[in-house]
């Protein structure tokens, strides 16, 4: 697709690769080193900028993202906590087996952003508060509407742009969960600013509008255990289906429901 | 389809300006509240659209509420008593209800859509062979739920249940939809998805933040299959909009 947008220089990303360990993992038969993508994978590639896992529920693509993410030193529970791309132990298994890939460039900051917490994003700010290491409160940012009186969209989007800054390192999970279509074009310009700011993306995601960012890689994953492959953005499942879908609804709903 | 349920449990949702204290403080400042007084509800399936912030999740909520559910969410103690709750919403409500009385249903809040393999574990669903609910994706959870705990002549109450669902998903979701509307069900539905928002026996209603009434609305006029039908019809116009304005 050809660009009519600027975009950063060409500088790497924090981390270049993510490799799996085989002789780190005891038995393939066990959960989570059954699930889907791990049968056949070997090593994904991970853009400078913005990679994009996509998939059908079951594919594991949530636990692959959480694995990678305590590779990088989050915690499994998401946030910012502690994050400082130490080695840790964690509950899950699976991040022991994977190998992270990384440049000479080191992250400033970083969030790792799990479904679930997007619903308790009032909390989340709360713990972030206080964290003395974590820079002023963001309470501060809301102008004395309790965040209780904001929809979980509106927090979310207060949190990305007051905490998510330059240099970062960013692993979001469903972002759009909550989020409006129209937030969810805001959510692209965010990430585009973030980028322009030298920030790496990795994003597990259903929404067509969410996955749009250009500059970017598309691993689509697949529930029979093919091992992940680029994809073009329009030939990703959940581009397709929606997109058909809203060019004849009324021809999509008419057959979906006459088998009932 | 017309012959089943000529009338929904819930006809309508009236607010009654007498129980509010303070119209200036939340919930009742909320944009969907300021001009409210009432909303009629489709014997099966009425959604409630509209921008963050607009309320539809606290508007739902205190229907829930206000119907028997626990602000939770969740079946448990659902039996249509007054309750007590933090929402003080619900008491401002009045449903009116008609001759028919559900015999079960559910309130999914967008939070407890992601403890669904915990709440599923709680109410003792089989039927999953022997695989762990926690090895399940949430979308996987999900789709048992309705498959396996929603049944006939149920009262359901879902909010944003587009939440970890990709649109193969949401497309089962309107299926199982019409099974449960054909066996008598009602649902009240807040989304944000084209596909989930698509069921066609249904009112819409949209929500907007500027506080007018809300109005039906007809599915594609609404914002979401609006802006992502356009957005998908032309992607790279969109994009070269949206980014083209901020300084790399």
């Amino acid at each position: 697709m050809k660009r009519r947008y600027e975009m950063p220089g060409e500088q790497p990303g924090f981390f270049r690769s993510v490799d799996l360990v085989p002789e780190r993992i005891a038995d393939r038969s066990v959960y989570p080193f059954d699930i889907p993508v791990l049968r056949s994978f070997t090593s994904l590639d991970l853009h400078p900028r913005v990679t994009y896992l996509v998939g059908e529920n079951g594919s594991g693509k949530s636990t692959f993202l959480e694995a990678i993410a305590v590779a990088a030193g989050f915690n499994a529970e998401g946030g910012t906590k502690n994050f400082r791309f130490a080695t840790r132990r964690s509950e899950s298994p699976l991040h022991g087996a994977i190998r992270l890939v990384r440049s000479h460039r080191r992250p400033r900051t970083g969030y790792f952003l799990r479904a679930e917490s997007l619903f308790n994003v009032a909390s989340e700010i709360e713990a972030l508060d206080q964290d003395p290491q974590g820079g002023p409160p963001i309470i501060g940012y809301y102008g004395g509407v309790s965040l209780h009186e904001q929809s979980h969209g509106q927090s979310f989007l207060a949190l990305l742009k007051n905490r998510f800054g330059p240099q970062g390192f960013y692993i979001l999970d469903e972002p759009e969960a909550a989020l409006s279509p129209a937030r969810q074009l805001s959510l692209l310009v965010s990430i585009h600013a973030l980028v322009a700011q030298g920030s790496q993306f990795i994003i597990a995601t259903h929404a067509p509008i969410v996955l749009a960012y250009p500059d970017a890689l598309i691993y689509e994953l697949d529930v029979d255990g093919s091992p992940p492959t680029p994809q073009a953005y329009e030939k990703t499942q959940t581009v397709q289906t929606t997109a058909s879908f809203l060019e004849d609804p009324t021809r999509w709903v008419s057959r979906l429901l006459a088998d009932e | 389809m017309e012959n089943i349920g000529d009338r929904g449990f819930l006809l309508r949702v009236d607010l009654v300006r007498e129980r509010i204290d303070d119209p200036a403080a939340y919930p009742f400042s909320l944009p969907v509240l300021r001009s409210f007084t009432s909303l009629e509800l489709h014997p099966r399936v009425t959604y409630l659209v509209g921008e963050n912030g607009s309320g539809k999740s606290t508007l739902l909520e205190a229907i829930a509420v206000a119907a028997g559910f626990n602000a939770e969410g969740g079946t448990k103690n659902f039996n249509f008593a007054t309750r007590s709750s933090e929402s003080p919403l619900h008491r401002a409500l009045r449903l009116v209800k008609s001759h028919r009385t559900p015999r079960g249903g559910f309130f999914l809040r967008a939070e407890s859509f992601f403890n669904v393999a915990t709440k599923i574990e709680e109410l003792g669903v089989g039927g999953y062979g022997d695989r762990s609910l926690h090895e399940q994706s949430h979308g996987e959870s999900f789709v048992s739920l309705i498959q396996h705990r929603f049944g006939a002549e149920g009262l359901y109450i879902l909010d944003e249940p587009e939440a970890a669902l990709s649109p193969a998903r949401q497309l089962s979701l309107l299926s199982r939809m019409h099974a449960l509307v054909g066996s008598g069900c009602q649902f009240i539905i807040a989304t944000h998805a084209p596909i989930v928002l698509a069921y066609p026996d249904a009112l819409i209603y949209e929500l907007d933040v500027d506080g007018s009434p809300p109005a039906p609305q007809t599915y594609d006029r609404t914002q979401t299959v609006q802006t992502t039908r356009d957005f998908l019809r032309d992607r790279e116009r969109w994009l070269h909009r949206l980014l083209a304005d901020e300084e790399p």
